[in-house]
């Protein structure tokens, strides 16, 4: 649209262009014509000088004819009487046709007036006064009559000298106007002609201005296009497109970089996300094959070690065998030995029922001597009692001997032994005292110790009677434990056997191990090589620039 | 000359013969509201109401702890008023005799600590009974006295009638104040 905006900008510029200079080469021309030579101008000023150039003539005929009536007058000589006569005539003849002419000539006006009217009246009158007066007087030889014609003819000459001085002067001025008239009329021409080629100017300026405009601004977008794709070629996809008014073919153009651009970015950052899944795909492969790698090599030698399990586990079978048959002949040997436990077990029961009687004989005595200890402590505080009070008594009694002086001095001394003795008999006390309760807690932890022994004697003969019950089991298990021996050995020579097909799977599953393995190792080289592969297209995809 | 030794807040005492009156078995006494802090209580002796006084309280250590060993002594002080009241100790010793006399530390704050007797190879302090009482005691209980005329008028002493009865009735007053 901006385009065809342009285009009719211009076509106006060059219309205008065109109607001017048309005007101007029509001016021009007219110009030329009004100046060139034949031209009106020149017509008119060359008509003008022309007149001025006739008008002089007609005095002549009249001078002439003047000078010619004067002649004839003196000639005497009839003949050439005769010619001069004819020559006047002819003047005459020739007077009017120009007269005629110029009546037909001028334009009306003073001029024209002056011409035809004042001019040439006296010029006819003076050809009139010729021909009818002044020729037939001279012819008839009346000299009078000539004298006088002569002298009316030297007046219509006078006169018509005058009338053609005027005509003179007035063609002169009326030369003067055209002149100036003319300059006037070429001196307007040559300032339209001005105007005229400054409006050209203007136009052509006009136009070489939007012309300019117009390139310049293509010119401005077509290099921004070329920046633009220049970034796109080094691969920076992320430059943003200028929002451009795509009404024209530049417009176009940079819409149709930034779509391009735009795609181009849209599939770079699809194959640059593709290529990381991949990628991570890729090292996924890798690390789960290694992983693999090692689950087959774990395998393989969980194997081994179940292959040598089983080798030894033959060789225990064996050993376990031969210790079978000796654990056959222990068990008979611990059946006797069992036998022989219950009897002297009978023997201990009958032992533990005499020593339990026993201990609650004791028991009972023990407390008969608590008891006993119980009273003797009732009896000792009682004594200690009474010696307390003696000795308040005695103490007493000492101060009353002492206040009775001389004769409570026997009395002093009694006293004195009664506190002695009941101070002794109180530290006898306090000695039984601690002694009867040393005996007391003695009884006490001899009756405790009584009858947990009687406990433990109790369980010991349940004990005694359990163990009884035992090895009657153990000796009947025992006599069936060969029995079982039998079966036991066969299981275990079938189990033998069963170990050893077990032994030979092993050494097959190891052998598919391996080719596991050897195949896990050719897939993990290819996971490698696809990695590598993936990395280059990674590599490849980040030379270009998507931004963010 | 003989004395009563005995021991109070871990110390040995000792009292002249002369104003002991009897030795009784500890018993509670009976408590005296806003009474001095070392006098413990009354008890019923020989038809009389006598003080008790608490001599570890009085020295200003614990006072005497409640064990068989511990007695009451009562005392009789030479007074125009001659009064009986009772000291409390943990254990009464010996009869001693009274030698030679020693001041020691003169503790003239306290008039009634008095000298030092000499007995073996212990050392007691003699107690001057007259000044025992706290102050303010002595005073109330003297003043009481006073207004008790017939007590005044009958000063003999009670030991002649000290008997068996009579102690019992001074257990009986125990068992009572229990």
């Amino acid at each position: 649209m901006r385009n065809s905006q342009l285009s009719r900008q211009l076509s106006f510029f060059v219309a205008g262009f065109i109607a001017l200079f048309a005007l101007f080469v029509g001016l021009s021309g007219y110009t030329l014509q009004q100046v060139r030579v034949m031209g009106p101008i020149y017509t008119d000023i060359d008509q003008g000088n022309a007149l001025i150039a006739d008008v002089l003539p007609p005095p002549q005929y009249i001078i002439e004819s003047y000078l010619l009536a004067l002649r004839i007058k003196d000639e005497l000589d009839p003949a050439k009487r005769q010619a001069l006569i004819e020559r006047g005539t002819a003047l005459r003849v020739e007077f009017d046709t120009r007269l005629e002419y110029w009546k037909r000539t001028l334009p009306a006006g003073a001029l024209h007036d002056v011409l035809t009217s004042t001019s040439a009246k006296s010029a006819i009158d003076f050809f009139e006064v010729r021909d009818r007066e002044f020729l037939p007087a001279l012819q008839a030889g009346e000299a009078a009559r000539l004298a006088g014609a002569l002298t009316r003819m030297q007046q219509n000459y006078e006169s018509h000298r005058v009338a053609i001085n005027e005509v003179v002067r007035l063609s002169q001025l009326q030369n003067d106007a055209r002149e100036a008239s003319a300059i006037n009329v070429v001196a307007n021409l040559t300032r339209y002609l001005v105007v005229l080629a400054i409006l050209i100017l203007i136009s052509v300026v006009l136009m070489a201005w939007v012309a300019a405009r117009a390139v310049e601004r293509m010119t401005g977008r077509i290099r921004m296009a070329s920046e633009i794709a220049n970034l796109v070629a080094a691969g920076d996809l992320s430059t943003e497109m200028p929002r451009v008014d795509a009404r024209d073919i530049t417009g176009g153009l940079l819409g149709a970089i930034a779509t391009m651009s735009g795609n181009l970015r849209a599939l770079v950052t699809r194959v640059k996300q593709a290529s990381i899944e991949l990628m991570s795909t890729a090292t996924e492969f890798a690390a789960t094959s290694r992983q693999q790698e090692h689950t087959v090599q774990g395998f393989g030698s969980s194997t081994n070690q179940i292959a040598a399990a089983v080798k030894q586990i033959n060789s225990t079978h064996q050993e376990l065998l031969t210790t079978m048959e000796g654990v056959n002949v222990v068990a008979a040997q611990t059946a006797e030995l069992a036998i022989g436990g219950q009897s002297g077990l009978s023997q201990l029961d009958l032992s533990m029922d005499r020593l339990a009687s026993a201990g609650h004989t004791v028991a009972a005595r023990l407390a008969a001597i608590r008891d006993e200890a119980a009273q003797i402590t009732g009896v000792v505080t009682t004594i200690s009692k009474v010696a307390d009070q003696t000795n308040l008594l005695s103490i007493n009694a000492a101060i009353e001997a002492e206040k009775a002086g001389e004769q409570g001095l026997g009395f002093l001394v009694l006293a004195r032994e009664i506190r002695r003795l009941a101070d002794q008999t109180a530290v006898a006390t306090l000695d039984i005292e601690q002694m009867v309760k040393q005996m007391q807690s003695a009884v006490s932890a001899g009756v405790m110790e009584i009858d947990r022994f009687a406990e433990e004697v109790k369980v010991g003969v349940l004990g005694v009677g359990r163990i009884n019950g035992q090895f009657s089991q153990i000796i009947s298990q025992v006599r069936t434990l060969s029995d079982r021996f039998d079966v036991v050995n066969d299981g275990m020579r079938s189990q033998h056997t069963g170990t050893r097909q077990i032994g030979e799977a092993m050494g097959q599953l190891i052998d598919g191990a391996r080719q596991t393995s050897t195949s896990l190792r050719e897939f993990n080289a290819a996971t490698e090589s696809l990695r590598d592969a993936v990395g280059t297209l990674k590599q490849e995809i980040t030379q270009f620039n998507v931004g963010k | 000359m003989q004395a009563l030794a005995f021991r109070a807040a871990d110390m040995r005492f000792a009292l002249a013969l002369t104003h002991v009156v009897q030795v009784l078995h500890d018993c509670r006494p009976r408590p005296v509201p806003m009474a001095p802090v070392a006098v413990t209580g009354l008890i019923h002796y020989a038809g009389e109401l006598i003080p008790v006084v608490d001599l570890g309280l009085l020295l200003g250590f614990t006072p005497a702890a409640m064990r068989g060993s511990t007695r009451l002594i009562v005392i009789r002080i030479a007074h125009p008023k001659a009064r009986m009241f009772a000291v409390r100790a943990e254990e009464v010793l010996d009869l001693i005799q009274i030698g030679p006399k020693t001041h020691g530390l003169d503790s003239a704050g306290n008039r009634w600590l008095g000298e030092h007797i000499l007995d073996d190879a212990h050392t007691a302090q003699l107690i001057n009974p007259e000044a025992l009482l706290p102050d303010e005691l002595r005073s109330l209980y003297f003043a009481h006295a006073l207004s008790k005329p017939q007590l005044l008028a009958n000063p003999t002493l009670p030991n002649a009638e000290l008997t068996n009865s009579q102690l019992s009735s001074v257990e009986s007053t125990d068992s009572e104040f229990d």
